[in-house]
């Protein structure tokens, strides 16, 4: 395990010289306009004396920062996962240390626990900016809100999983393409499952049950906007859970195919 | 015991592009045998098949046909892979680490215990020239740095097979000469050193064996050293004259190539004495008597550029 870990270290470091994360931190600033924008809304409400419009406001935008933060974080580790071999093939740098006493699996698995730390660690910083906005707002912390943040690292493994996984065998461009393909999958076939033909019936639960588990409700959504009355714990725990050990399940593929793939150089 | 540290025996590699539409032929039944203890040059034109060859040895690259072992063991194997020390043409290490991380990183995955490796890490550095370097960032070192850096991350295990493909590339007059030190430290240590390189100058200073390669076939393995020498002698004789010529002619002796004073013979070992005789009887002067020799340039010119096969 010690080979796994100086892979991630070494992932983790080099993902923090990537631009792309300047990138990310431009897009930080450029939501943070944003919202110092809407605060003045916020205020001119507060000055009204309209408390509910006061609320909504806050709890709207707070959701916007959690949502906003989360997808970021996700297509962060989509772009990071996609890219992970291939840059290191393209620049070489894989050559010293494959020929090192490692297993390939090894290499592999470090570099998703590098990336995937990484982008928890991004997501950790944005649950906790949000939790302390939650706390100036006043807001009120439902236990599903707990869901929804295990929802987003869920998300976040998925999308760095599969996209790593598939990179082993498709170009980066293609290993991100299809990741986002699979994960909007359960939200393209609805319409598929109420085709009265059996055979496009067929086909819809084959995709569904290849494609990752769908959350049934929006959960951030629901831990601001509405309260539900019976809300399923176990089944979004599953759900979870599913995802998890389908972006498991692409990195054991990928693990397999790269033991026995050739390293081609350019 | 076998003697043979690397065994190659008749691989054959083709690359095909995506659609399979062409295909390039890079290894043609290819049989290398390095034995150990020697330092086995690998030399051949762009494009031969040098660094297949040497990736298939790593196990980076899979041959469609023969097999190849290292120290008896399937190559790429992680055994076979602790055993051996690389360094690519253009050694490509983590911009971002200095020196002495990445050799701590590379140290660290070749399963050196951390203890001893920071000392280990020093005194490769140094070996190589990098004392001073060693807590600056890779990224701004020079492309001769690099090279030397990639030699000291190679030799870091103290590995039994050092394989080497073109390491003096990018490497000053100076560095050149450190490799080739190395190089003769590492075998009197014991280490087996095959190596790819250009440079003939090189290779005749510091291997002891030969493998030409040229379009993916093996066109010669030969020692190095004396089986560069030819069969007879070659005479310099000073202070030639006409009368000379006659006289020597008469018995039978000419001379292969006259240079103003200086006159070339070429002759067989048993001419050898009567010639010399002859000479000095007629108070010539003996410049230089040698075996005729051919220079590695002149082998490899002959096998890349002709068609000869051995």
């Amino acid at each position: 395990m010690s080979d796994v870990w100086i892979i991630a270290a070494n992932t983790f470091r080099e993902i923090l010289r990537r631009k792309v994360i300047y990138v990310l931190v431009l897009l930080g600033v450029l939501m943070m306009i944003i919202w110092l924008g809407q605060t003045s809304l916020m205020n001119m409400a507060s000055e009204a004396d309209e408390p509910e419009i006061l609320l909504q406001m806050k709890t709207s935008q707070t959701r916007i920062f959690f949502g906003m933060w989360s997808s970021c974080t996700a297509f962060l580790g989509l772009f990071l996962g996609a890219v992970a071999l291939a840059t290191e093939i393209r620049t070489q740098t894989i050559v010293p240390v494959l020929v090192r006493p490692i297993p390939r699996w090894a290499y592999l698995v470090g570099k998703w626990l590098g990336t995937q730390l990484f982008v928890c660690l991004l997501l950790g910083l944005g649950i906790g900016i949000g939790l302390v906005i939650m706390w100036a707002f006043e807001l009120e912390m439902r236990p599903l809100l707990w869901f929804s943040m295990l929802e987003m690292f869920a998300g976040a493994t998925l999308f760095t999983g599969v996209s790593l996984g598939l990179s082993v065998v498709l170009n980066p461009i293609l290993a991100g393409g299809v990741t986002l393909l699979l994960s909007s999958v359960p939200n393209m076939i609805e319409l598929l499952f109420r085709h009265p033909h059996w055979a496009l019936k067929g086909l819809a639960a084959t995709v569904y049950y290849l494609s990752p588990a769908h959350m049934p409700t929006d959960l951030l959504a629901d831990s601001f906007e509405r309260e539900l009355l019976q809300p399923d714990y176990a089944l979004y725990a599953r759900v979870i859970v599913e995802n998890i050990l389908y972006s498991m399940s692409f990195l054991l593929a990928g693990c397999i195919l790269f033991s026995r793939q050739e390293i081609k150089l350019k | 015991m076998n003697d043979s540290v690397i065994e190659i025996r008749g691989v054959s590699k083709t690359f095909r592009s995506r659609l399979r539409r062409t295909a390039v032929r890079a290894l043609k039944d290819v049989d290398v045998t390095v034995v150990r203890g020697t330092v086995t040059a690998f030399v051949g034109p762009n494009g031969a098949g040098k660094t297949t060859t040497i990736n298939t040895i790593l196990g980076l690259l899979k041959p469609d046909q023969g097999s190849i072992s290292v120290f008896g063991l399937k190559a790429g194997s992680r055994e076979a892979r602790r055993r051996l020390g690389f360094q690519s043409e253009i050694f490509h290490p983590y911009p971002f680490h200095t020196a002495r991380a990445a050799m701590e990183f590379y140290g660290r995955l070749s399963d050196q215990p951390r203890a001893p490796l920071g000392k280990a890490v020093e005194r490769q550095l140094e070996r190589l020239g990098l004392g001073d370097s060693m807590d600056r960032k890779v990224g701004t070192f020079s492309k001769g740095m690099i090279q030397r850096l990639g030699l000291a991350q190679a030799l870091l295990h103290r590995p039994e097979l050092l394989l080497l493909d073109e390491p003096t590339t990018g490497l000053d007059p100076q560095g050149r000469k450190l490799v080739a030190d190395i190089i003769q430290e590492e075998q009197a240590r014991g280490t087996t050193v095959f190596l790819s390189s250009h440079i003939l100058s090189d290779i005749e200073r510091t291997c002891d064996r030969l493998i030409m390669i040229r379009n993916g076939e093996v066109v010669l393995r030969q020692e190095i050293g004396s089986p560069f020498q030819q069969e007879g002698w070659e005479i310099e004789v000073t202070g030639w004259c006409a009368g000379a010529e006659s006289d020597l002619a008469r018995a039978g002796y000419r001379p292969a190539r006259v240079d103003g004073t200086i006159a070339y013979f070429g002759c067989t070992d048993a001419e050898k004495r009567n010639l010399l005789r002859r000479v000095l009887d007629l108070s010539l002067d003996v410049g230089v008597v040698r075996r005729p020799s051919r220079s590695l340039e002149d082998i490899y010119m002959e096998h890349v550029q002709g068609q000869r096969r051995v």
